[in-house]
C-alpha cells in the first residue's frame, strides 16, 4: 500500500521533550496518511513510549507542535487549553502496557463510560456499542464480568475495545503486548492486524519485529530522541542504511 | 449481698449509655467523613496554598488529646454560646474524626495507580470525571479497610465525652460507683457494653477489607 496521495491525518512536527534538563525527544518530526500503520522501533530509552505519549498530550512536549487533519491542535501547543486537549484525546485512542482497565467498573462498564460521558452516545447505544466492540475483540462473554477476573490478554483485548470505543481516528498502541505471554500476546496481535486490515490508522510502538514486519507500512527506529532510520518494513529489516540498525536488529532478533 | 442481682442491675443502669455512645460514634464518623472529604481535596492539591492549610487542620486536630479537645470545646465554644455536653461531643469528635479520615482518603487517592488517571486522560474525560469516575470510587475502596479500623478507635475515644457529663457508658457506670457498687464490677460491665459494639464492628471491618482485596487488583 502507498500513501503518497492520501491525507496527511497526523502531523508532528520537530516533537521535543526535556526531562530536568534530560533531552529526551529531540526534534522528531512525522507524518501519517489516514489508513497507516507506523510501528515505532528502537532501544529501551530511544524514546518510543515519551514520543507517543507527546501524541496524546500524556507528555506535553516542551517543543513543537501537533496538526489534526491539517489544522493545528493547540494554538499555543506550550499552553494547551483544556477543551483543545479533550478534543485531541477525543480523536486518538490509545492503549498502554498495562491495560489500566478500571477495576470498579464491569468489562462493559469500562467500554461504555467514556462514550456516556463524553456524550457520544445515549446509555443504551453506549452499550449496544460495547457488546459489538467486545465482540470484534473475543471478550463479549466477559462482558459483565470484573478486569481481574480477566486473562491479561482478554484485558489488553478489552483495552482496545474501550479505546475504539471513543470512535477515534487514529489510535496509539504502548508496547500492547510487552507484559503478556507470547502466546495471548497474539490474540492482541491478531486483534491489532484485524484493525489495520480494516484501515485503522495506528502507530504502534513494539518490540514484536515479526508484528512490524508484517503489519506495518512503515518502520521508524528511535534512536537517543532521534528518528535513525524509517522506511517499509522490508527496507528497514533488510538493508538498513546505518549500523547502528543493524546492531539494534540482531540484538532483539537473536532473543 | 445477691452479687447476681446487683450485676444484672449494673447491666440495665449502664446500658442505658449505650445508646449515646453509639450515637456519638455513627454521628461523628459519619459527618467526619463528610468533612473529610474536601479536607483531603485540598491535602492532595498541588498549590501549596491550598494544600498548607489542610495539613495544618490534621496536624493540629490530631496533634491535641481528644481529651482536650473535648474540654477546649465543651468550656471554650461553651462561654460563648449555650452548649450542651452532647453537642459539644459531637463537635469535637466529628473534627477529630475528620482529620482521621481526610488522611486515609488522602492516602486512598494517592496509592490508586497512575495509569488509572492516564486511561481516563487518554479517553478525553474532563478532569472533574476523571477523578470522581476513576480515581475517587478506588480511592474510596482504598481508604475503607484503614477507615471501618478507625470506627472501632473511634468508638473508644468516646469513652471520654463523660468527663464533661455526656451521659455515655462511662458516665453511668462512674455514677454507679459513685453510689457505691464495687468499681471493677461496673468498668467490667463498661468495657462489656463496648465490646458487645467493637467487636462486630472490627469483624466487618475485616470483612470490608477482605472483600476489597478480592474485587480491587492492583496491577
Amino acid at each position: 500500500m502507498t500513501f503518497d496521495n492520501a491525507r496527511i491525518l497526523l502531523k508532528a512536527d520537530a516533537i521535543e521533550k526535556t526531562f530536568r534538563g534530560n533531552r529526551v525527544l529531540d526534534g522528531i518530526s512525522m507524518d501519517v496518511h489516514a489508513g497507516e500503520v507506523i510501528a515505532l522501533i528502537g532501544p529501551s530509552g530511544a524514546g518510543k513510549s515519551t514520543f507517543l505519549r507527546c501524541l496524546n498530550y500524556l507528555e506535553q512536549p516542551t517543543g513543537g507542535s501537533l496538526h489534526l487533519d491539517g489544522e493545528p491542535v493547540f494554538a499555543d501547543p506550550l499552553k494547551p487549553a483544556k477543551s483543545e486537549l479533550l478534543s485531541l484525546r477525543r480523536r486518538v485512542g490509545m492503549v498502554f502496557q498495562t491495560f489500566n482497565l478500571f477495576p470498579h467498573l464491569s468489562v462493559v462498564e469500562n467500554v461504555t463510560m467514556a462514550q456516556r460521558l463524553n456524550g457520544l452516545r445515549s446509555t443504551s447505544e453506549a452499550e449496544e456499542y460495547a457488546l459489538k466492540l467486545l465482540a470484534q475483540v473475543g471478550v463479549e462473554e466477559k462482558a459483565e464480568a470484573r478486569p481481574s477476573e480477566c486473562s491479561g490478554g482478554q484485558q489488553q483485548r478489552i483495552a482496545i475495545a474501550r479505546a475504539l470505543s471513543q470512535d477515534p481516528e487514529l489510535m496509539l498502541f504502548d508496547e500492547p503486548t510487552s507484559a503478556l505471554d507470547p502466546e495471548v500476546g497474539n490474540d492482541v496481535l491478531r486483534v491489532m492486524r484485524d484493525l489495520a486490515d480494516a484501515g485503522t490508522t495506528m502507530i504502534v510502538v513494539t518490540h514484536e519485529m515479526r508484528f512490524a514486519e508484517r503489519v506495518a507500512d512503515r518502520v521508524l527506529l528511535l534512536d537517543e530522541g532521534r528518528i535513525l532510520e524509517e522506511g517499509p518494513p522490508e527496507r528497514v529489516f533488510r538493508h538498513p542504511e546505518h549500523a547502528r540498525t543493524s546492531r539494534f536488529l540482531h540484538a532483539v532478533l537473536d532473543r | 449481698m445477691n452479687v447476681e442481682a446487683d450485676t444484672g442491675a449494673l447491666f440495665q443502669v449502664i446500658g442505658t449509655g449505650l445508646v449515646v455512645t453509639i450515637l456519638m460514634t455513627v454521628v461523628s464518623f459519619c459527618a467526619g467523613s463528610v468533612l473529610a472529604v474536601p479536607v483531603a481535596l485540598m491535602r492532595t492539591s498541588r498549590v501549596w496554598l491550598v494544600r498548607a492549610p489542610a495539613t495544618a487542620f490534621i496536624d493540629i486536630v490530631r496533634g491535641i488529646p481528644t481529651l482536650v479537645w473535648l474540654l477546649i470545646i465543651f468550656y471554650g465554644l461553651g462561654s460563648v454560646v449555650s452548649l450542651d455536653p452532647l453537642p459539644a461531643a459531637l463537635i469535637g469528635l466529628t473534627l477529630i474524626s475528620s482529620a482521621y479520615l481526610a488522611e486515609n482518603f488522602r492516602a486512598g487517592i494517592e496509592n490508586v495507580h497512575v495509569g488509572q488517571k492516564e486511561a481516563a486522560a487518554a479517553l478525553g474525560l474532563s478532569t472533574a470525571h476523571q477523578f470522581w469516575r476513576v480515581v475517587a470510587p478506588q480511592a474510596v475502596n482504598i481508604a475503607m479497610p484503614p477507615s471501618a479500623s478507625y470506627a472501632v478507635a473511634l468508638l473508644k475515644d468516646t469513652a471520654i465525652a463523660a468527663i464533661i457529663g455526656v451521659t455515655d457508658i462511662i458516665f453511668f457506670a462512674q455514677q454507679e460507683v459513685a453510689r457505691g457498687a464495687p468499681a471493677v464490677t461496673a468498668f467490667l460491665v463498661a468495657g462489656a457494653f463496648y465490646l458487645i459494639v467493637s467487636v462486630p464492628l472490627s469483624y466487618f471491618s475485616r470483612f470490608v477489607d477482605h472483600k476489597i482485596r478480592q474485587k480491587v487488583v492492583v496491577v
